[in-house]
């Protein structure tokens, strides 16, 4: 399986910039995922990729072959690209049972019968739809047309595999389910695949590598867990998950250690990390995300990083509770799965390890 | 007694009794007519006469050779100018919708004139192009080449007039097929390695195809039961079809009245066949198609052929709206039409007569704008009612009221008009030969067309915003009033002004039911035609087009609604 290249790709709509400039390598067999707010670029980027927009410079690469250059005017037709796409709308052809529509791609490429019934029933198989065989898609659930479109986007073995949103039409328990299924299935074939969703569990679950898009640009990438835990910039560490953010001035850094004094409202204080990223001076958002802050009800051994706070509200969500603390005015967001025995209204105290508090740069 | 309180208790519910209303409303204006021609057809004696019950009307015409002839020209045209339609409206809707030809928003407005325009008119304007005697086209052959080759009296005639005239429904039709199609059907088929021409052929086409079958069928209904054409281009030659011969044995001496309801009992057979086979297949066919997000459907680039399918959009509108129309309004100011139209003939006493003169232009006009204004309201405030019955309530009974309105659809103008001649020509109720008669055959027989648009605009207003009415202590007539009307609006307003052009050109129910005094302005040309004055009836024909337009003019600023949405 080859590998994907996009190069300075740039797509404009009239003034309005889809795509800004964006690089993006997808490499053999993996399964890279472009995440971000509707209108971030990351379905046109796609469909640039599909063929079914034309960029208005940079080149695309499948392996070494390129697909897509502004300059030197190449632009495959999308049925030559050699790759399979599975839409939003899932896109199965109402006119055609299960079985023809996973054959079309064969027919198309004039496939000998026999193959086109191995290939086609192997690909039924995969994705657990045999049974289905002979029936329109008006007769089969949203959840079955789904895996009809996988089916059909996998039947003739592309070299990458394109996937726009294809869970979210589904309800919360057949997506869950799907997401761990098309990682199996992308994982069994190996497949290159470039996968756009705007759910982040969604992301997390499925990538090898995420690519977090804004305003047409690829504001961070990494696995799953570097974006996560090392957010660059307020934006993906927003998008990604829950984090409070307090805002404030590097005053220190030593060997494995800052102190980064905060200025919010009523909370003056300082706050230590073990983040040494930023020199001294520069502003900073101190960031934690929820599940970092730790509750007390009595004064705990850590001096630092610790302070009396009350307990606004705490919600239990089942498997976790949910709680705003006040600190000096300033409000938290925190979150354990542990018994929490401090009612609503009561003083307590709260703790954040140095190691848990980020550091990311304002601009 | 207790068994039955239930039953009474539901037909005691308001929206029952409305049911009942509408119902009987129906019976009387369209069962009751058809039912007394029904009995006629086996009578010998004209309306209200006694007479014995008897085969023998279907006897004389089963063994006429006039009745086959007559049925296979009908299936002809109605085959010829299908296979015509359909293939304009196609090949126009494709190349607005899915080429990169150039001037296509500007044309968007040119190509649905046809839709509002008058096919008798048509049918009268070609024979001033086509004529073999006095077209124009001809004469321009004539100076040129020395021959005439067109004649647009006969059948092919018919068949041309029809096709052009009755392609704005399948371009219609079919352009909001394509309009609505998820273009990713098309893109999972070209990344399933699928070239354009391939997809276009496997997946377009076949997505397209309840769509044409529709527009097929409404246009083989249209064209067997169309009057106007037929008698302009076929009746002064004897080229009878069934409609005509109808018309013929019920105006012309000695009057045959059982077999005019025994002919028309064959085209209502025919109609509601076809009908019958159209709800059929379109229950089955019907493909939803309408994705999630859409993106602008695919366009294919023709390189230097655009300029072939611009010249094919212009010559489409050159021959069905400029040519024909700039024609006939010329004609209205000549004294005489021919190959070679002289200058020196130029007049204005056409329209002097017809204005100043000719007793009965006012009362046409007076007539056909409140027929069309009043009838199209009226229409659509019962259809409203019927729809709002159908879609919102669970009245007793609904469904069969749905049916009921339905029907009309497969009823031909000519032959309801056949059908209230038999039940009012000799009534009691002093209503025929009146005003009112139209009004009621207009209504009853059109209310199918503005139910189908209301009753769909109704199922997409979702039901919660009126139960929010209702929980917040709104009666279902203040409901109605206050929720549902406001929310229904642009679908009452196409309904109205469908139904006003639909009224203000009728003419094959009008032709059997007026009488002095309700006139109307296509029962008007009629006369004039027969009586050969050309130049005169291009003048009420004239008056005819710009009191549509200015008056579509007025709806479209008084409602605030684009043209262009009303036909969608």
């Amino acid at each position: 399986m080859p590998d994907v290249r996009i190069e300075k790709l740039i797509k404009r709509f009239g003034n309005v910039t889809a795509i800004a400039d964006v690089d993006i390598h997808i490499p053999d067999g993996e399964i890279v995922t472009l995440l971000g707010p509707s209108g971030c670029g990351k379905t046109t980027t796609l469909r640039c990729l599909a063929g079914f927009e034309n960029a208005d410079e940079g080149q695309i690469w499948i392996g070494d072959q390129l697909i897509f250059d502004s300059k030197q005017n190449i632009n495959l037709s999308p049925q030559k690209r050699d790759m399979g796409m599975v839409f939003q709308s899932y896109a199965v052809w109402p006119h055609m049972s299960v079985f023809e529509n996973i054959a079309f791609p064969l027919r198309i490429r004039k496939a000998p019968r026999k193959e086109i019934d191995e290939k086609v029933i192997r690909a039924m198989k995969m994705v657990g739809i045999e049974e289905l065989k002979d029936r329109l898609p008006s007769e089969i659930s949203g959840g079955q047309q789904q895996r009809v479109a996988f089916a059909r986007a996998i039947v003739y073995e592309p070299a990458v595999l394109l996937l726009d949103e294809p869970l979210s039409n589904l309800d919360a328990k057949l997506r869950e389910q799907m997401r761990f299924e098309i990682l199996e299935l992308q994982r069994k074939i190996g497949i290159t695949t470039v996968y756009v969703t705007h759910d982040q569990e969604e992301a997390m679950v499925l990538s090898d590598e995420v690519l977090v898009m804004d305003f047409g640009k690829v504001i961070q990438r990494g696995d799953p867990e570097a974006i996560y835990f090392d957010p660059s910039n307020e934006f993906v560490a927003d998008f990604i998950g829950k984090i409070n953010f307090l805002p404030g001035t590097v005053k220190q850094v030593e060997e494995g250690a800052s102190v980064v004094g905060i200025e919010e409202g009523g909370f003056r204080s300082e706050i230590h990390s073990t983040r040494t990223n930023y020199p001294q001076g520069q502003k900073v958002l101190a960031s934690v995300r929820p599940e970092n802050i730790h509750i007390h009800t009595s004064k705990p051994d850590q001096e630092s990083n610790t302070w009396p706070a009350k307990l606004i509200r705490k919600n239990f969500l089942g498997g976790m509770f949910d709680m705003v603390v006040g600190v000096e005015g300033k409000e938290l967001r925190a979150r354990t799965p542990f018994k929490v025995e401090a009612k609503s209204g009561s003083e307590v105290f709260i703790h954040i390890p140095p190691k848990d508090v980020l550091l990311i740069h304002i601009n | 007694m207790k068994r039955i309180m239930p039953f009474i208790r539901l037909l005691a519910r308001r929206d029952s009794i409305l049911v009942v209303v509408i119902a009987a409303m129906i019976g009387v204006t369209v069962i009751y007519p058809l039912s007394i021609m029904v009995y006629g057809t086996f009578k010998s004696a004209p309306p209200g006469e006694p007479s014995p019950l008897s085969f023998d009307n279907y006897g004389r015409m089963f063994s006429a050779d006039w009745f086959w002839v007559e049925l296979g020209h009908t299936v002809w045209i109605s085959i010829g100018g299908t296979l015509l339609g359909v293939f304009l409206g196609v090949s126009l809707a494709w190349i607005v919708t899915r080429t990169d030809t150039p001037w296509v928003g500007k044309l968007e407005i040119p190509l649905i004139v046809p839709f509002f325009l008058s096919p008798f008119i048509g049918a009268l304007a070609w024979t001033g192009l086509a004529s073999r005697d006095y077209g124009l086209i001809n004469g321009w052959f004539d100076s040129l080449l020395g021959v005439r080759p067109f004649e647009v009296f006969g059948p092919w005639g018919i068949i041309w007039v029809m096709g052009i005239y009755y392609s704005p429904y399948a371009f219609l039709i079919v352009s909001g097929t394509l309009r609505n199609m998820d273009p990713t059907l098309e893109e999972a088929a070209l990344s399933s390695g699928a070239t354009k021409p391939q997809t276009m052929l496997r997946i377009t086409l076949p997505l397209m195809a309840p769509g044409i079958l529709a527009s097929a069928l409404l246009i083989f209904v249209a064209a067997a039961e169309q009057f106007g054409i037929p008698s302009v281009l076929g009746m002064n030659q004897r080229w009878f079809v069934l409609t005509t011969r109808i018309f013929y044995l019920l105006q012309e001496y000695p009057q045959d009245y059982s077999m005019g309801a025994t002919v028309a009992m064959v085209m209502l057979f025919f109609t509601g066949g076809m009908v019958y086979l159209r709800n059929r297949i379109m229950k089955r066919r019907e493909f939803v198609t309408v994705g999630g997000k859409s993106f602008r459907p695919h366009v294919i680039p023709l390189g230097k052929w655009r300029y072939f399918t611009l010249s094919y959009l212009l010559a489409y509108i050159l021959l069905v709206v400029i040519l024909p129309f700039g024609t006939f309004i010329a004609i209205s100011f000549f004294k005489f039409w021919s190959i070679h139209p002289k200058m020196k003939y130029l007049t204005l006493e056409n329209w002097e007569y017809i204005l100043f003169e000719y007793p009965n232009t006012w009362i046409a006009v007076k007539n056909s704008l409140f027929l069309s204004v009043v009838g199209a309201a009226v229409a659509v405030l019962i259809s409203a009612i019927i729809a709002w019955v159908v879609v919102r309530t669970k009245a007793f009974g609904k469904d069969t009221l749905d049916t009921i309105a339905t029907l009309p659809v497969a009823v031909p103008g000519l032959i309801l008009g056949v059908a209230y001649m038999w039940a009012w020509i000799r009534s009691p109720i002093p209503i025929y030969g009146t005003i009112w008669i139209l009004m009621i055959a207009y209504v009853s027989r059109f209310i199918p067309y503005s139910l189908r648009s209301i009753e769909s605009t109704l199922r997409q207003i979702d039901k919660t915003l009126e139960e929010s009415a209702n929980i917040s202590g709104a009666s279902w007539l203040q409901t109605f009033r206050s929720v549902s009307l406001p929310l229904l609006k642009p679908g009452l307003v196409a309904g109205f002004i469908l139904l006003f052009v639909t009224f203000m050109r009728e003419l094959s129910c009008s032709i059997l039911l007026y009488s002095s005094g309700s006139e109307v302005m296509s029962v008007t040309m009629f006369d004039l035609w027969h009586d050969g004055m050309f130049p005169h009836l291009a003048a009420i024909g004239t008056m005819q087009l710009f009191m549509t337009a200015a008056c579509l003019m007025i709806f479209s600023w008084a409602f605030k609604i684009r043209i262009t949405e009303v036909v969608r």
